[in-house]
């Protein structure tokens, strides 16, 4: 059977820059529906045209037979259009792209499925975002752009955030802020509008008694209350990097004013002649640092202990020292009160569905799980966290047969606030030949501790003893012996580093670990080569900026030893080993490393 | 009672999309167009506007909007009545007075869903599930449930080789089908969402804007077959 895309759902008009929709999909006798399942015969396809139900194409596109069972979204950007470059899709690195074609006048891209098209239009959100953030002045121009990238993403909320910053207009602010739809996304557009629109705002910081007592402030403590301020920044870099992909590197506080004799000092976003971006970074930083002064930290933000030392001391930097701060957008100033150490608090994951093994017994209620070559941990067989039983666990008792044997295993991960961290096993099946089963998770072979999550990974363990994944297929897992065990969770690690590595970080969610690891002098090196324009650099600009970025004093020697270390990752350019550049290889391990919340700066 | 009506619709301006999204659809004012026809045929009369249960009557559409169960006050009939002169088997080969008993025989009023329901496609999980995903009806037709008199109106119109449209609900409001308050969804193509975007920035009158404010926020994206397929769950989850 052939099956073809003769159109797409609803009108195009010709003067469309960029049109999406369900493709309507045809095996010569019936035109489906992939989305709502349902079919009519291909007799009424005019019909249906006529009436503009739908748009048929002048040329049908023919797909593969295993594709026309997916949930097919097309996408058409008008060649030649103002805006095309923000719209075309980068079909060589974004997944999920089933074909594309190029007819005059449009440009045709089919999607797997809505999650692989909305990782395509969040990346062109961003992308839009950047451009107008960064742009030397702004104009016009880009509110037409951005209400043609919002048709991709309507409730994207800092999207509707820079329309109602470009409109300027209250009543295009309250309509754009009810095209956004849950109290996460509506305080996250609020805060990114206060953030754009607020250029004269100034977080203060004014301390009374103590090292303020008499009037002043003593250097040594006024130099380390501002490092404490810059420190607390870069602690929250690689949650902006994260959360505000459209972002470009989060600058130091700006200090505006330094009352010396009242023991104030005045942060504010706004530098002058710097982009929006850069202020609406700023202000981003600020309004953290402020908030983590009230107790309050993003829910989603890994446990940082050099965090909770600066904001201990930023609010008291020395003995009986008291602090009031004025924040953003507020008039009053308010106290600060000096965060108490109190018991940790959890946070849980969402279900981790993870291929592994059980690999040891401590006794009957505890087993050790091992879901990759260094990822193992204790759980309970008997307590899901819940007070039940895990559904499955009762295999894992009397004589060991257990061992070893392929399993998938839900897990709840609980990080506590003190950086540390424990699994919950919900349920666990044992795989026996011929069992089919569904992983979800995948622990990051990039960043220790974080996990590639939301994914549907459909597993097989055929009758030969071979486990068949999308990843690929990993024989004689069925040995149970240490050796065999070792043997394809390595094999399946690589597997999923791979995958890991190919997929663009659009395409990807983290659940990021529950305490950022040190970045290693590798990572280091990708960070700063990353930050540098088009990922080479002179191996001394690569050494000043690391020993910039994380207060070192590092050697070229050092740097040029990773190099050598790494080939896949980094290499010279020319003969003289002066110049340091990423590979691609290099470039997507750092992209996927900031994205899965790698340590980008000091701790 | 766990369902939705739902209404497709194209407009040739913004603003023609506007007043269905804000006022509700109303007849299709030519008297030559294929509805008119279908109701000349099957003695529907005041002209009406149709409504789905469930899910929209096409298999793809430009815009469409759902409405609570309670919205439409009207008739009803567990099949589309277009059908019956279209492409229904048996029926549609039937004489025309024929045809017209058969409708009028399967023809309630909305009042009565509430106990018509139950009896198809039934309260049960399964049954809902059913339904919703257009699957075909256990039944040979309705006269397998509620049993006519005159046993020439049996007719298997749900059986082979009629398909998933023979076994739709339809609802019929007189003259429009009233929007107001009642809006639970909407979504049309994304090119039209843009114009109406840019269209309610224009609007600056308190009232006006308030209504603006609740119709972006009940829109889905992706288009009708998106809205559809939301509500689906929705309607199954119930």
């Amino acid at each position: 059977m052939s099956w073809h895309i003769v159109g797409i759902e609803g009108v195009v008009p010709s003067d469309a820059a960029v049109v999406w929709g369900v493709a309507a999909l045809s095996d010569g006798v019936r035109l489906h529906n992939p989305r709502t399942q349902v079919s009519v015969p291909l007799s009424e396809l005019p019909r249906l045209r006529d009436d503009q139900h739908l748009h048929v194409f002048p040329t049908a596109i023919e797909i593969d037979d295993d594709d026309a069972h997916e949930d097919l979204v097309v996408l058409m950007i008008q060649r030649g259009t103002r805006y095309e470059t923000f719209f075309l899709p980068e079909t060589g690195r974004l997944g999920g792209v089933v074909t594309h074609r190029r007819r005059k006048p449009w440009h045709y891209c089919v999607f797997r499925d809505q999650q692989a098209f909305s990782v395509y239009a969040n990346g062109v959100a961003s992308q839009v975002l950047t451009h107008v953030l960064y742009q030397p002045q702004v104009a016009e121009e880009p509110r037409e752009l951005v209400l043609t990238a919002l048709t991709l993403v309507p409730s994207h909320p800092e999207l509707n955030a820079i329309r109602a910053y470009l409109d300027g207009r209250p009543h295009v602010a309250r309509l754009a802020r009810a095209s956004v739809r849950s109290d996460l996304q509506r305080q996250a557009f609020d805060l990114f509008l206060t953030a754009l629109q607020n250029d004269g705002d100034e977080l203060q910081l004014k301390y009374f008694d103590g090292a303020a007592q008499g009037g002043g402030f003593d250097v040594d403590v006024a130099a380390h209350t501002l490092k404490a301020v810059q420190t607390a920044s870069g602690a929250f870099t690689p949650f902006l990097e994260r959360h505000y992909p459209f972002l470009e590197k989060a600058p130091p506080p700006r200090l505006r004013e330094l009352r010396a004799a009242s023991a104030e000092f005045h942060f504010v976003p706004t530098v002058e002649g710097r982009p929006l971006g850069e202020r609406v970074t700023r202000y981003l930083c600020l309004h953290f640092i402020e908030e983590a002064l009230r107790g309050n930290r993003p829910a989603d933000m890994p446990h940082s202990e050099s965090l909770d030392a600066a904001i201990r001391t930023i609010a008291q930097p020395a003995a009986a020292t008291r602090l009031q701060q004025k924040r953003l957008s507020e008039t009053e100033r308010e106290d600060v009160h000096q965060l108490e150490s109190s018991e940790p608090t959890s946070t849980w994951s969402p279900p981790l569905v993870v291929l592994g093994v059980v690999s040891g017994l401590e006794d009957d209620s505890q087993a050790e799980l091992w879901i990759g070559p260094d990822r193992r941990f204790f759980v309970s067989t008997v307590n899901d966290g819940a007070g039940e039983r895990p559904i499955g666990a009762d295999v894992i008792k009397g004589d060991g047969s257990f061992l070893r044997q392929p399993c998938v295993f839900w897990l709840i991960r609980e990080s506590k606030s003190n950086g540390t961290e424990r699994f919950h096993l919900k349920q666990m099946e044992a795989l026996n030949l011929g069992d089919k089963a569904t992983v979800t998770a995948l622990p990051s072979n990039v960043v220790d501790g974080a996990f590639v999550t939301d994914r549907s990974f459909e597993i097989e363990l055929r009758p030969n003893a071979t486990l068949v994944t999308p990843l690929g297929a990993f024989t004689d897992v069925t040995a149970r012996t240490l050796d065999s065990a070792r043997r394809w969770l390595s094999k399946y690690r690589e597997a999923c580093k791979e995958f890991e590595l190919a997929a663009s970080t659009r395409e990807l969610n983290w659940l990021p670990p529950t305490k950022t690891p040190e970045p290693s002098s590798l990572v280091r090196v990708l960070l700063v080569l990353r930050s540098l324009s088009g990922g080479v650099a002179l191996a001394t600009d690569v050494v000043a900026g690391i020993n910039e970025r994380f207060k070192l004093v590092v050697r070229v020697n050092n740097t040029r030893r990773e190099v050598g270390a790494h080939p896949d990752l980094l290499e010279f350019v020319g003969a003289d080993n002066k110049v340091i550049r990423l590979t691609d290889r290099g470039r997507a391990f750092i992209d996927v490393y900031v994205a899965a919340g790698g340590a980008t700066g000091l701790p | 009672v766990p369902y939705y009506w739902f209404h497709a619709f194209k407009r040739d301006s913004i603003p023609d999309t506007l007043a269905v999204l804000r006022s509700g659809p109303e007849i299709h004012p030519s008297p030559s167009c294929k509805t008119r026809q279908n109701e000349e045929a099957l003695d529907i009369v005041p002209p009406c506007v149709y409504a789905y249960l469930g899910r929209t009557h096409e298999a793809f559409g430009n815009a469409a909007i759902s409405l609570p169960i309670s919205a439409l006050n009207g008739k009803v009939t567990p099949f589309d009545s277009g059908g019956l002169v279209e492409h229904i088997q048996p029926v549609k080969d039937w004489e025309s007075s024929a045809r017209r008993k058969y409708l009028a025989e399967f023809t309630w009023s909305t009042d009565d869903l509430g106990a018509l329901l139950p009896a198809y496609p039934t309260e049960s999980h399964p049954g809902r599930r059913a339904y919703l995903n257009a699957d075909r009806p256990p039944h040979e037709g309705p006269h397998a449930i509620w049993p006519p008199d005159d046993a020439s109106l049996i007719a298997s119109i749900w059986s082979e080789p009629n398909e998933w449209r023979s076994w739709l609900w339809e609802g019929r409001s007189e003259g429009q089908l009233p929007v107001g308050d009642d809006l639970v969804a909407w979504s049309c193509s994304n090119t039209t969402y843009g114009s109406i975007l840019a269209l309610t920035e224009s609007l600056t009158a308190p009232q006006d804007v308030a209504w603006a404010e609740r119709l972006v926020s009940k829109y889905v994206s992706g288009g009708v077959s998106a809205l559809i397929e939301s509500l689906r769950l929705v309607q199954e989850a119930a």
